[in-house]
């Protein structure tokens, strides 16, 4: 093993992989567990820069870990309970708050961040100092097929209203299982960002706010159930059926639906799916931008390690250095440094750009910054995946409770809330 | 072995058998120890020559008791404490009384989830058994190449459980699954039948009765011993098939079906695999089983005691369902060896 190198400094475990699809601020949102070709990519790539880094300093050696995002979260937290996480590990926006609350990070503020964004920093710094650094940029918007929308003379929609008369509009025009959107009803996402649209801010805050907007919450399931109700958006046995990223399952792929959100840096993974089909754009908007700016991942270092310092250090040549820039390139979205940004910029792809125009225009349209939520604590567990909120927008989904009905049991929840 | 010569035991390891009788009279022997050469006894050498064989035994069966103290009832024990505790993998467990058990009184998705467990349990219980009682009848006949037939149909049953199946599952009552191809020609209209909340669990249900081997398996043992001369005898009488089955077969098989009753009740409670793989529990919960809510609670949300409390609500449920089939078991299987009919 590695680790009994003599005089080798342990610098190990870098890199545990989301070998899922990228992207999604839910926890388990790589559940597509089918590798894509974005992905995969980056897994080489990360070997090769570690290969380099270790080339050019001997004395530190890497015991790279790659894991599926499903579970990542259950080992990691063992192995915090334990003080034992790797030295260096992947962070994720949505359990940041109750990490850095808890001494499970390193303060990572000695890393050069001067060419990083401070937005996005921001959303990695916990009472002022720096836990876990962002490794790319990373936008919401959406993913639209642009042959379709070409052959039938149509343009992406930019705003909510335009969304929802584009899903009557189209629907004549496609074949009989054949729809604009899913149902949005049950996607959490989606109805964050109509509130955001209406500048009503984000319906659960970092802070541990409920800040639902009763009258934007019943506009919004009321008019998908129109929609719904018209067959303008799949029935919802279809969009259970639904699994991102999935060759046979995802709606995109299949056209059975012609829009998802999408974020910058999982337009790799939809692209693999239908090559040169897809278009990005930004999130609909209204009275503001519907869309968000965020991190793609974060990297953390552990406050126990002994290699803290060499961690550190690596963690600021990989954001910051030119060679590894050159064989990391877009694998973690955009760079996060605006020097390597513009040292890469001959080198896009046609992807990578799709990618970098998403985010401009969405910094430019005035997207906010993402808000990883509450977490779990103090009862917001219930608004979890599939638990009691999930539930609740599935029931109004399949007509078992009407908008009003629905939100009369969110309030519920609201109540359990500390 | 008298009293008497209890000391000289001491030196000499004891058999098992005169162990227990030494153990069973120990307090006898030391009132009565007046033998020839009276060791000094210290209180550790006698509780050492009580336990002395005991021991041993226990040795040899160490591998297996090590393993059951810390994996099995060392962590049961852990979770009966945390079910009343905050504990959330990640900071220290905080004694909170019955805190947990009160919040489950009130959970929707727990009264859902038991409504769930049990149409899961009473449908797909019966339909196994059903299924596993006929196959196993087919194939108790003297026919050529039947144990051909035995091992192509009990083949499903090894592979059964498994993720793989779980995921063909899902995709054979999917949106383009084979299933689909079907319907149309019944006059049904395609779906996704796994998306549909009234029509999840039966997906699932089907999925359980398909893995009928084991309790085939069992049936067809028992059905091995039933002697055939009850069948002469009554078809000498004139009974036809239909009451040789009702008035012999089904009393004769009795205690077989009780206990596939009992381990297929059991396991049914604790069915997780399919519902996890295939539907996630969803859609709007409609086959978010027991043991998936719980392991949600457990490993979705991390409320760790809030899921102990669980898994032993759980077990008094089982316990119950078990208790429950026992008692009603009295009144109709019939066991040879009492000579008489079920009451």
């Amino acid at each position: 093993m590695r680790r009994q190198e003599r005089g080798a400094e342990r610098s190990g475990g870098a890199g545990r992989e989301r070998c899922a699809g990228s992207g999604g601020e839910r926890p388990d949102a790589g559940q597509a567990a089918h590798l894509v070709v974005g992905p995969q990519s980056r897994h080489d790539a990360t070997l090769k820069a570690l290969d380099l880094y270790t080339k050019k300093h001997p004395n530190v050696t890497f015991e790279p870990e790659f894991q599926g995002f499903d579970g990542y979260l259950d080992k990691l937290s063992t192995q915090a309970a334990a003080k034992n996480t790797p030295d260096i590990f992947q962070m994720d926006a949505a359990w940041f708050n109750d990490w850095a609350s808890s001494n499970r990070l390193a303060d990572l503020s000695s890393v050069n961040t001067k060419d990083v964004d401070k937005a996005l920093l921001d959303t990695g710094t916990y009472k002022g100092k720096i836990y876990a650094v962002p490794l790319g940029n990373n936008a919401l918007g959406i993913v639209y097929n642009k042959v379709v929308f070409d052959k039938l003379g149509v343009q992406p929609p930019k705003t909510w209203d335009e969304l929802f008369q584009l899903a009557k509009d189209i629907k004549p025009k496609l074949a009989k299982d054949q729809y604009l959107i899913k149902d949005l009803t049950p996607d959490y996402g989606m109805y964050t960002s109509y509130q955001l649209s209406k500048g009503k801010g984000y319906p659960r805050t970092q802070d541990g706010k409920f800040n639902y907007d009763k009258d934007t919450w019943i506009e919004f399931m009321t008019r998908m159930q129109e929609l719904r109700k018209g067959g303008f958006v799949a029935p919802p046995d279809v969009t259970m059926s639904d699994k991102g990223f999935d060759a046979k399952l995802d709606l995109l792929g299949q056209e059975k639906v012609m829009i998802k959100p999408s974020h910058a840096a999982e337009f790799a993974g939809f692209d693999s799916l239908k090559p040169g089909s897809f278009a990005l754009a930004p999130l609909m908007r209204g009275v503001e931008a519907g869309g968000w700016l965020k991190a793609s991942m974060y990297w953390s270092v552990n406050p126990d390690s002994k290699a803290k310092e060499e961690a550190m250090k690596f963690v600021d040549w990989f954001i910051n250095d030119q060679e590894a820039a050159d064989i990391l390139g877009t694998s973690r979205g955009v760079p996060v440094s605006k020097k390597i940004v513009d040292y890469l910029q001959p080198k896009f792809s046609a992807i990578d750009k799709a990618g970098i125009d998403l985010i401009n225009q969405t910094a430019q349209g005035g997207g906010k910054a993402f808000d990883p939520g509450p977490g779990i604590k103090g009862g917001w567990a219930k608004f979890a995946t599939n638990k009691e909120y999930d539930n609740i927008t599935q029931q109004i989904m399949f007509d078992k409770m009407t908008p009003q009905q629905g939100w009369e049991e969110v309030v519920k929840l609201s109540k359990d809330l500390q | 072995m008298t009293t008497t010569n209890h000391s000289q035991q001491q030196a000499v390891p004891l058999a098992p058998s005169e162990a227990a009788e030494v153990t069973g009279r120990a307090p006898a022997g030391q009132q009565l120890r007046p033998g020839p050469r009276p060791k000094p006894q210290t209180a550790f050498r006698r509780a050492l020559s009580r336990y002395n064989a005991p021991f041993a035994g226990f040795l040899f069966i160490s591998p297996w008791l090590i393993g059951f103290l810390l994996l099995q009832l060392w962590p049961i024990i852990q979770s009966f404490y945390l079910s009343f505790t905050d504990y959330n993998l990640l900071d220290q467990a905080h004694w909170i009384g019955t805190k947990n058990f009160r919040q489950i009184a009130h959970d929707r998705l727990f009264f859902n989830s038991l409504k769930v467990t049990f149409t899961y349990v009473l449908t797909s219980v019966p339909l196994k058994l059903a299924v596993a009682l006929l196959v196993a009848m087919l194939l108790n006949r003297a026919v050529r190449g039947i144990s051909i037939y035995r091992t192509l149909i009990y083949l499903p049953s090894l592979i059964g459980g498994s993720i793989a199946v779980a995921v063909l599952w899902r995709n054979i009552f999917g949106l383009d699954g084979f299933i689909n191809k079907i319907v149309p020609l019944l006059g049904i209209a395609p779906k996704n039948w796994i998306g549909t909340p009234t029509t999840a669990l039966a997906t699932l249900v089907i999925l359980t009765a398909w893995q009928f081997g084991s309790a085939m398996i069992i049936f067809l043992a028992g059905l091995k011993q039933i002697p055939a001369e009850l069948y002469e005898a009554s078809s000498v009488d004139g009974a036809s098939k239909l009451r040789q089955f009702v008035t012999i077969t089904l009393p004769m098989l009795s205690p077989v079906i009780l206990f596939n009753v009992v381990m297929g009740v059991i396991n049914a409670f604790q069915t997780f695999t399919s519902a996890f793989i295939i539907t996630n529990g969803g859609p709007v919960n409609s086959t978010e089983v027991y043991a998936l809510f719980l392991y949600k609670k457990a490993f979705g949300t991390f409320e760790m005691g809030y899921a102990s409390a669980l898994a032993w609500i759980l077990l008094v449920i089982v316990a119950i369902a078990t208790s429950i089939n026992f008692i009603v078991s009295k009144y109709w299987v019939f066991y040879e060896s009492e000579g008489g009919a079920a009451k």
